[in-house]
Formats: C-alpha cells, sequence, structure tokens
C-alpha cells in the first residue's frame, strides 16, 4: 500500500513539469505585443506611444525568450522574491525550488503563491458543501430509480436529473439568485454580509458585540466561525452558501443519478443478488449490503473527478455568486495572459487532480476488499 | 399513463420557472423623465443649497454620526425585502428603511490597480485615492475652469500675485500651505511633504504612470530618465528641484514656460497630485528624497512602491483593507481637518456580473452600481433607485485614418494598390476620401441607436463640456449625395472607377464601435459595387499588436481627459507626437505643432481661445478624423443616497464621497443640476 501511494507520488512532480513545459512552449506561439496586453489594457491602448509601449516590454521582459535562464529584461528579478516580469522556464523553476515563490500575480496584484491560498478556502469551502448533496442526493436517487426501474419514480429522477444536467449553470444560477435573492431577498450572493464581513477582518467601525478580535484559522468561514463562537456568522455564511451549492449539485446530479442507476441496474442482475434473494434476506439488506456497495465503484470515481474539478474552481458558479475562489482567479489570469498565475494555478490544479485521483484508488479498497493495491 | 403524468409535471415546472424568469427580467413601465417626484425633488434641493460641499470651508460640517449609529447588519432583517408596490410589474425590491444607515457600499466591474498616487492612472484606483487624500486645490463643485483652496490656502493667480510671469519668460506659482493639517497617521503635513510628492512622481517615469503630466510643464520633457540622458544626471536633478521647493511656508513651482493648464493639472480628482507623507514613504523603503539617488527608484514595479498596498493621506477616508479583486474598505478619518465624512465605512466591491449588481441595488444591498450602457433599460423602474444622466463627460469616441499604413505582412489592406483589391499605404492623404468618409456617417442613427439620444455630435476634437470649444464650428453630417462627389473626385477619379477593399478593426466586445464602423460599411458599400469593407474584431491581445504596428487602416477609438483643459485633447488628436496623431502620421497632412505649443503657454484667454478655434477650423477643413461621439455620463444610486455630488472630471462611478450621506428622501448635490445644463434625474 505505501509502495503504491508513494509511486503515485512520485509522478506528481513529473506531471506537473509536462504541463508546465507544455505551457511555455505555448508561449512561444507569441509575440511581445501580445503578452503586453496583461499589462495595458484595452480601454488605456491610445494612452501609449509606441516608445512606451516598446518601453513596457523591455521593462517586463517580454522581447527575451522564455527557455532563456536567468535573463530578465534588463532587470535583476532572477533573485528576488516578486516581480512583475513575465518568467523564464529555467528561472521559474529556479525561483520555485530556491525560493518558494511562484512570481508576481498581476490577476491578483499580490503573489501567486498568496493569491492562490487566499483563494483556495473559498472554493474548498463550496466543493466540500457541494459534494456531500451531490453524494448523498444523487446515490439516493440512482439507488431508488435502479430497484423501481421502468417505474413512475425512476422516469421522475431521470427527468430531473436531466433536466438538471441540460440546464446551463449560468441559467440556473441565475434563475435561483433571482427567485431567492432578488424577489424573497433569502439568500445573498458573496461569502458574508457587510456587518459579518467587518467582524471576520477585524475591521474598525464594526457592530459594537464585536468585542474580542476574530481568528481566521483555516480561512474556512463555516469552520472558524465555530471556533470563534460566532454563531450569528456562521449562519450568515450559510446564508451565503446555500444557492451556490444547490447550484453546484444540482447541475451535477444527473451524473451520479445515472452512474449509480446503471451500475446497480447491472449489479441487481448478478447472480449473487440471486443468490442473496435465495437465502431469503430482506430485500432491503439485499440493496445495501450485496448491490450497493458493488455498484459504488464507479461512483466513486466519478464523484472524485468531479470534486476535484470543483477545487479547481467553478469559474461561472463563484461569478454568478460573487464568489471570490479559485475559478474566477484562472479563468481571469488566462483571459489576460497572465502567466505566472496561470502556472501557478496549474501546479495547484494538477496537484490536486494527482492527488483526488489517488485518493479514490484508495477508496476502491474501501468500497470493495476485493481490491488489492499491487 | 405515467409517462403522460411525468411530462405534465416537468412541463409544469418549466412554466413555473419560465414565468418566474419572465417576472423578475420584465421590464417596468418607463417613466416619463420629469416625473412629479423628481419635480418636487428638485425644488427641494434648490431650497436646500447648503447642502453642497464646498471644499474651501474651514468650519467642520455637522455629522450626525454617534457611534451608536454605527453599522448594522446589512441583511438581518430578510422578512422586510419583499415588498412590491401594488400593480407594479417591476421585480421585488427593497423599499424598506435605510439600511447601514453609516456603510456605503458601491458594487462595480472594475478592482484596483495600485494604491499609490505616484503611479494610479486608472478609475478604478483613482476613485479610491481621490478619497484617502488632498491636493493643494479642488474644483469648485462641478466647475471645471473654477479653483478653490483645499491644502493650500489660496488659489495662485496674478492678481493676488501668487502667479508671476517673468521677463526672461518663466513663470513661478507659490502656494501657502495650510497649517495643522494632520496625516492619518498623526503627523503634520509640511511645505516638504507638498513638495516631495510632486518630485517623487517625477522621478518614478514608469511609462503606466501620470508622471508625464508634471514632467511636460515642469521640466519639458515626458520622462525623467531622458531630460537625465540630455543634460546629464547633475543638471535634470538641479533641474528638479528648481522646479518645485520650499520656501517658508510656501511651495513655489517654476515653470521653464507659461502654462496655462498646470492648475486643472493638479485639482484634487487628478490623484497625481494627491499630497503623501514623506517620512513614511521613506521609512518604508520609497524614494530618499535626495536626487542623486533617482535611478535606484526610477521605473520600479508598482508593487515594490511603499504606497502600493497602503496609504497615509490628509483626506476624510483612510485605508482599512484592500483584498484584490473583492473589495477595498475605507472607514472615516475622524480627525479630518474639515470635520469627520458623515459615513463610518465606505466598500467598493468588485462585483462582475451585471445581473448580480442590479440584484445587489434592488435589494439595497448597494448603494450605488456600475450599469454598462446596454443595460440601461433593464434599470428603469426600479423603486428606491434613482438615475442621473446626461451629465457632461470630458470623454469622446472617434474615428482616426491611418496616413502611412504599412504594406509589409498587412493583411488589413488587401494588395496594398489602387487597384480595386487594396488600398494604398497613402489612401487617406487625399482630402476627398476623408471627407466621403464623413459624410458616410449616420450621426443621427448611431446616437439614437446606441446612446438613446444621450450623447452628441462633437463639434471637433474638443468636447463641448471644455473651455474654448467652438460650438459655431461647421460639422459634418451624413449626406450620400455629397459622400458620392467626393468619392468621384478622389485620387484624380481613380478610386470611383477602380473601388478600393480594407479592413476595420475593433476590439472584441465593443458593441458601440463594432455599430459604427458596421454603419460606415454598410453606406459606403451602398454607394460604389466596387467599394469593400471588412469588419473584423480582434482579441484585446491582436489589437494591441496591430495597433502598435500601425497595421489598422482606420480605426475606432477615443480619449478620457487626465485634466479639463483643451491641451489635453488637442494635443493626442493634432500634435504631432500626440498619442493619436503620431499612430495616424499626422504630419503628412499637417503640421499643427506650433499653434498648439504656443495655445499651451498662453495665458491670454482671448489670444488662447482664437489658437483653439483656428486648430478646430482646421480640423474640419481637413477632416483629419471622423469625430464621432460627445460622450455624456449616467450614474445609478439609491434614492437614499444624500448630498451626493460630481464633477466631471472625477474619476470612478462613486466619485469623492466626503459630503455623502445616507437618509430617506436624500437628495443629490443641487448643483450637478444647477451648474451643468442638460443634467437629469429620474426615480422611481
Amino acid at each position: 500500500m505505501a509502495s503504491f501511494i508513494l509511486r503515485r507520488l512520485l509522478l506528481l512532480p513529473l506531471i506537473a513539469f509536462g504541463v508546465t513545459l507544455l505551457i511555455f512552449s505555448m508561449l512561444q506561439l507569441l509575440t511581445p505585443y501580445q503578452r503586453l496586453s496583461l499589462y495595458v489594457k484595452d480601454s488605456a491602448i491610445q494612452r501609449y506611444t509606441p516608445e512606451q509601449l516598446d518601453q513596457l516590454i523591455t521593462l517586463h521582459g517580454l522581447d527575451k525568450p522564455v527557455f532563456l535562464p536567468f535573463q530578465f529584461g534588463g532587470k535583476d528579478c532572477s533573485g528576488i522574491c516578486y516581480c512583475s516580469c513575465t518568467p523564464q522556464y529555467l528561472s521559474w523553476l529556479g525561483n520555485i525550488f530556491l525560493h518558494g515563490n511562484l512570481g508576481w500575480s498581476e490577476t491578483d496584484k499580490m503573489p501567486v503563491s498568496k493569491a492562490l491560498l487566499s483563494r483556495i478556502p473559498a472554493t474548498a469551502e463550496l466543493a466540500i458543501l457541494a459534494i456531500l448533496p451531490l453524494i448523498v442526493v444523487g446515490i439516493s436517487m440512482g439507488i431508488v430509480a435502479s430497484v423501481n426501474h421502468n417505474k413512475p419514480i425512476d422516469h421522475v429522477t431521470r427527468l430531473l436529473s436531466i433536466t438538471g444536467y441540460a440546464f446551463p449553470t449560468f441559467v440556473f444560477g441565475l434563475l435561483v439568485l433571482l427567485i431567492f435573492y432578488g424577489e424573497l431577498g433569502w439568500f445573498p450572493p458573496g461569502r458574508l454580509s457587510n456587518w459579518a464581513s467587518c467582524v471576520v477582518n477585524n475591521d474598525s467601525f464594526c457592530d459594537a458585540s464585536h468585542v474580542a478580535s476574530y481568528v481566521n484559522y483555516t480561512g474556512l468561514n463555516i469552520l472558524d466561525t465555530l471556533l470563534n463562537g460566532r454563531f450569528d456568522i456562521f449562519l450568515d455564511s450559510l446564508r451565503h452558501l446555500i444557492l451556490p451549492v444547490v447550484t453546484l449539485s444540482y447541475v451535477s446530479w444527473a451524473l451520479i443519478v445515472r452512474i449509480t442507476r446503471s451500475s446497480m441496474l447491472e449489479t441487481l442482475r448478478q447472480d449473487y443478488v440471486t443468490v442473496a434473494r435465495a437465502k431469503g434476506q430482506r430485500e432491503d439488506v439485499v440493496i445495501r449490503r450485496h448491490a450497493a456497495r458493488n455498484a459504488l465503484i464507479p461512483v466513486a470515481t466519478i464523484s472524485g473527478l468531479v470534486f476535484a474539478g470543483w477545487l479547481g474552481g467553478v469559474v461561472i458558479t463563484e461569478t454568478i455568486f460573487n464568489y471570490r475562489g479559485l475559478g474566477k482567479f484562472a479563468a481571469d489570469a488566462a483571459i489576460s495572459l497572465d502567466i505566472p498565475s496561470v502556472l501557478g494555478f496549474t501546479l495547484l490544479a494538477t496537484s490536486l487532480l494527482v492527488i483526488m485521483n489517488l485518493i479514490v484508488d484508495l477508496l476502491y479498497a474501501v468500497i470493495d476488499p476485493r481490491v488489492r493495491m499491487d | 399513463m405515467n409517462r403522460t403524468l411525468v411530462f405534465v409535471l416537468v412541463l409544469a415546472a418549466l412554466a413555473v420557472a419560465g414565468f418566474l424568469i419572465y417576472k423578475s427580467l420584465a421590464p417596468a413601465p418607463t417613466t416619463q423623465p420629469a416625473t412629479s417626484q423628481q419635480n418636487n425633488q428638485n425644488q427641494a434641493q434648490t431650497q436646500n443649497p447648503s447642502q453642497t460641499q464646498q471644499p474651501t470651508t474651514t468650519t467642520p460640517p455637522q455629522t450626525n454620526t454617534t457611534p451608536s449609529q454605527t453599522t448594522q447588519p446589512a441583511t438581518s432583517n430578510p422578512q422586510t425585502t419583499t415588498s412590491t408596490p401594488a400593480g407594479d410589474s417591476s421585480p421585488a425590491v427593497y423599499t424598506g428603511k435605510v439600511k447601514s444607515p453609516n456603510v456605503f457600499v458601491q458594487a462595480g466591474i472594475a478592482g484596483v490597480n495600485t494604491l499609490d498616487p505616484a503611479h494610479s492612472y486608472d478609475t478604478a484606483s483613482s476613485e479610491i485615492i481621490m478619497n484617502i487624500y488632498d491636493n493643494l486645490i479642488a474644483f469648485d463643485g462641478p466647475s471645471t475652469e473654477k479653483f478653490v483652496p483645499m491644502l493650500a490656502t489660496s488659489v495662485p493667480t496674478v492678481e493676488n500675485e501668487l502667479l508671476k510671469l517673468n521677463a526672461d519668460g518663466t513663470m513661478m506659482m507659490t502656494f501657502p500651505i495650510r497649517s495643522g493639517v494632520k496625516f492619518q497617521s498623526g503627523k503634520e503635513m509640511t511645505p516638504e511633504d507638498v513638495v516631495y510628492s510632486f518630485q517623487r512622481i517625477m522621478i518614478h517615469s514608469h511609462p503606466d504612470s501620470p508622471a508625464w503630466i508634471f514632467l511636460e510643464d515642469l521640466l519639458g520633457v515626458e520622462d525623467f530618465g531622458d531630460l537625465a540622458a540630455k543634460v546629464g544626471d547633475d543638471k535634470a536633478c538641479q533641474m528638479l528641484i528648481d522646479s518645485v521647493h520650499v520656501d517658508g511656508q510656501n511651495v513655489i513651482f517654476k515653470f521653464p514656460q507659461p502654462s496655462a493648464t498646470f492648475l486643472s493639472r493638479i485639482a484634487h480628482g487628478a490623484t497625481w497630485g494627491s499630497i503623501t507623507n514623506k517620512e513614511y514613504v521613506i521609512a518604508h523603503g520609497g524614494w530618499d528624497g535626495k536626487c542623486e539617488d533617482w535611478r535606484k527608484y526610477y521605473q520600479i514595479d508598482k508593487e515594490k512602491l511603499p504606497l502600493h498596498a497602503a496609504a497615509d493621506g490628509t483626506g476624510p477616508f483612510k485605508l482599512e483593507r484592500w483584498t484584490p479583486g473583492e473589495v477595498t474598505v475605507l472607514v472615516k478619518n475622524p480627525d479630518y481637518w474639515r470635520g469627520a465624512a458623515k459615513l463610518d465605512r465606505v466598500e467598493f466591491r468588485v462585483v462582475p456580473e451585471f445581473g448580480t449588481r442590479k440584484l445587489m441595488i434592488q435589494q439595497g444591498d448597494a448603494d450605488m452600481i456600475d450599469v454598462p450602457r446596454p443595460y440601461i433599460s433593464q434599470m428603469k423602474g426600479l423603486a428606491g433607485v434613482r438615475t442621473i444622466y446626461d451629465m457632461p463627460l470630458i470623454a469622446d469616441t472617434t474615428a482616426f485614418f491611418n496616413y502611412d499604413i504599412p504594406t509589409e505582412g498587412n493583411p488589413n489592406i488587401g494588395t496594398a494598390r489602387m487597384d480595386g483589391q487594396g488600398i494604398p499605404p497613402d489612401f487617406f492623404t487625399d482630402v476627398d476620401v476623408r471627407k466621403a468618409f464623413n459624410y458616410s456617417f449616420n450621426w443621427k442613427e448611431f446616437l439614437d441607436q446606441i446612446y438613446l439620444g444621450e450623447a452628441t455630435q462633437p463639434n471637433g476634437p474638443i468636447p463641448s463640456s471644455l473651455p474654448y470649444v467652438n460650438k459655431e464650428n461647421p460639422k459634418y453630417f451624413f449626406d450620400s449625395k455629397q459622400a458620392e462627389e467626393h468619392f468621384r473626385k478622389a485620387w484624380g477619379g481613380k478610386l470611383w472607377d477602380l473601388g478600393f477593399k480594407f479592413t476595420i478593426i475593433y476590439n472584441e466586445g465593443n458593441e458601440q464601435r463594432k455599430v459604427a464602423a458596421e454603419m460606415l460599411k454598410e453606406n459606403i458599400e451602398a454607394l460604389n459595387d466596387k467599394f469593400h469593407i471588412e469588419v473584423r474584431s480582434e482579441p484585446s491581445s491582436t489589437f494591441l499588436d496591430d495597433f502598435r504596428s500601425r497595421k489598422v487602416p482606420l480605426w475606432i477609438s477615443g480619449w478620457q481627459s487626465d485634466f479639463p483643459d483643451p491641451h489635453n485633447f488637442i494635443q493626442p488628436y493634432m500634435h504631432s507626437q500626440g498619442a493619436h496623431a503620431v499612430r495616424e502620421s499626422l504630419k503628412k497632412i499637417g503640421n499643427f505643432d506650433n499653434e498648439i505649443i504656443a495655445a499651451a503657454h498662453e495665458t491670454d484667454p482671448a489670444k488662447r481661445q482664437a489658437i483653439y478655434y483656428h486648430l478646430q477650423q482646421e480640423a474640419y477643413d481637413l477632416a483629419i478624423d471622423i469625430f464621432m461621439v460627445d460622450l455624456t455620463d449616467r450614474e445609478w444610486q439609491r434614492t437614499w443616497v444624500n448630498g451626493w455630488s460630481y464633477n466631471p472630471i472625477w474619476p470612478g462611478t462613486v466619485r469623492y464621497l466626503y459630503g455623502v450621506s445616507k437618509q430617506d428622501n436624500g437628495q443629490i448635490d443641487p448643483r450637478i443640476l444647477t451648474d451643468m445644463p442638460g443634467s437629469k434625474t429620474d426615480s422611481w
């Protein structure tokens, strides 16, 4: 088991190396002026004379080949911690290994590592809370549908889940926001209300009840608020999480429901299920112990991938609900060709995917004892 | 049977969802521009001029803020948020009491780039900086021509002898500095801080920064590095020190030539004129104040500037927190020298999605939001929301001709010859081509369709809200007959016989520019089967590349003022080295440099006017560009916003919040309507 985990983890740097090399190679296809669009916004293009644009290219080192070692355009950016130069590959690698520095994020106006760390909790909170209803409701609906194969409840379940899958996230998210915030005023966008965010950030001029300073232990509001004994902020945080969690879960239910259903249908036709029934076991025991457990392996695979995808950010959900998470960060960085941010995010997303895959593989052994890690 | 039941269920669910969407998105009945409510409001405003915020006052304004009124939970009372006026088909809107009366929330599109006044040159950053820092002088209310003192105690004029024109052609401007003003950190502001603030910007000289605005006037260059290269480090430093120095409690600026524009370059709203704390900046690693060390601090990255993410100004609000991409929080400076602001907290939230922003103002969770022009119709009729519109904005949109188009590897001009399959590099140097293009643009249709009639056709390169604009200057108009006549005359008649083909490029996502380009294409192609114009969009990275290499034969762009003076438009549009003119190679059709420089240094208003009138006439006679739109501004806010004021030069959406509070039946600063003819307001 240990050697299996070690082998899989050793693959991680290799995969990361390959992915980043690919991104740097693609960079070579862009002209310095194309890459300059990160620093010169559309609305301000006309403000720059051609000479000023050239000066900016030199300042940001955009005219240097990206594979050269430790050469930044007219500036010493190799040894120092943060710099808004576009990195060359070897110096970028060197900075990671020697200084633990991923570079400067122009998207977030802070070091990439800090930007990623500040955004992980929001996305993690969303993904963790959304995966629970996804798995619980998705698997339950799948099992119910398969047990009641071709009965009305099966049709309703399938139609409901497919409707969710067919709903573009953007439409569904905006719809629930219109109803539950615009019409009813129940669940606002963002992560916290103004008063709560004031307390959580220890700002001045907060409400009078805020006496002790608030400690951000993990950045996960639902956890930190409980650790700080602030149930009012805990509830506020939940209010803000409900709609994005529902949106994220609902549009992915179909996947889990369909896989659980088809896997269950196949398992229910197996001989050992017939034997279990022939032995006189109760139907719920047959389904729970004999069928469901065996049917869950593909479900675990898909859930793991969905979860890893969510951890890597959910752009549309984050945008609609004004949730400052990784997805929005990655999308903004990619659109504006913010290479250090894209690279930092890619490393994180790659690691998450590899680790989630490993966890899923380990789960196989838990779900089905016949699977051995050899 | 079962399947039928399921279908019925699903159809019912979809019908409910559709109804809810319709109910939420349906526009409310159009409100007449002048409702009785609005009239009453305007009347009330006029009767209460004391609400106007006067930067000159030295008496602290009365504030009604008490500690017990501080932040209330913003959304802690959900049962009050569902009231919809009976019979109103508009979405449910929060119409209860003022939410969070001492907290002002703006939901905007763009986030802050940097908070350092020496580097900031974008509106989202600047509107925050102008609330944290004060300048030496300020504009008088909505005026862009009259000034009042701020950190200086007087505005220099020839009459008060603080402005002197010397016999050697130089000019001196003296600012007596106010004493007893403290920075937010507690340190007293001194004339040394003023001098340091101006010198630091000039030494920074980053191409992304507004340093050129001072350098141009004070040292006659646009980059301190250029000056040092030209005259040597020692001489450059001496010139810098001479250009602005301390004299007792005064700060004296020395100009190599008279400047007619300096006051408007430094007035509040121009964030580069912010006065910063010298001690604070030096203590945090900023320029040490010694000119000989300038190279160490020249053009450094913004993130290494000490004021990039920190602030210490003398303004009414202090920086509490900046979370990039999410929110910038300001809190009031209780010791502000003009008396504390009425608001306790101001939050500038970044909310990229318009739908979310709209719901926030609808629910009262945002007090002002950014509304892009295509969404205006969705905002009409929201109860508790007010719009102020047709306010002058010193900005315009123009189509620029390229007089010297590079041919190598340029796919935008076809064969690069006058053969009907392309255009030659000097295609637009023929005045008849330019006049024909001008007569082919349908202003009325464009302004009505895209700007809903809220913008006007410019009189030339100077926006109509600036002084010295000649409102009698002739304008082109849509006339296909005249367009045809000029096309027939162009290039000795060859153009009409052979035809042409080229591409107009606009940056992706800019709907206004797309429509303008397509309108030109349609009207011109209708004149002759041999005329072909392709309209293509490009993503910003490609557009920048093409723009830089000047491969675009005709492009549509604009200019927003840095300071409210005609020079800030005439220079980029008509000076051979101006930002637009240099890309156009305007010098191929005329040279206006001497006149432009003379006007910038002319202190006699009558003589200045004569020069600018002549330049505007030249712009018309030569049809140098197609001047498309003189823009106006429109803002949206909750009706409980009180005392909101406006100046066309102030950056951003919420702008200056010193005089702003929140109360039932709030009123805007009446000078917006009285001093700026054309401005209007509606509320629902």
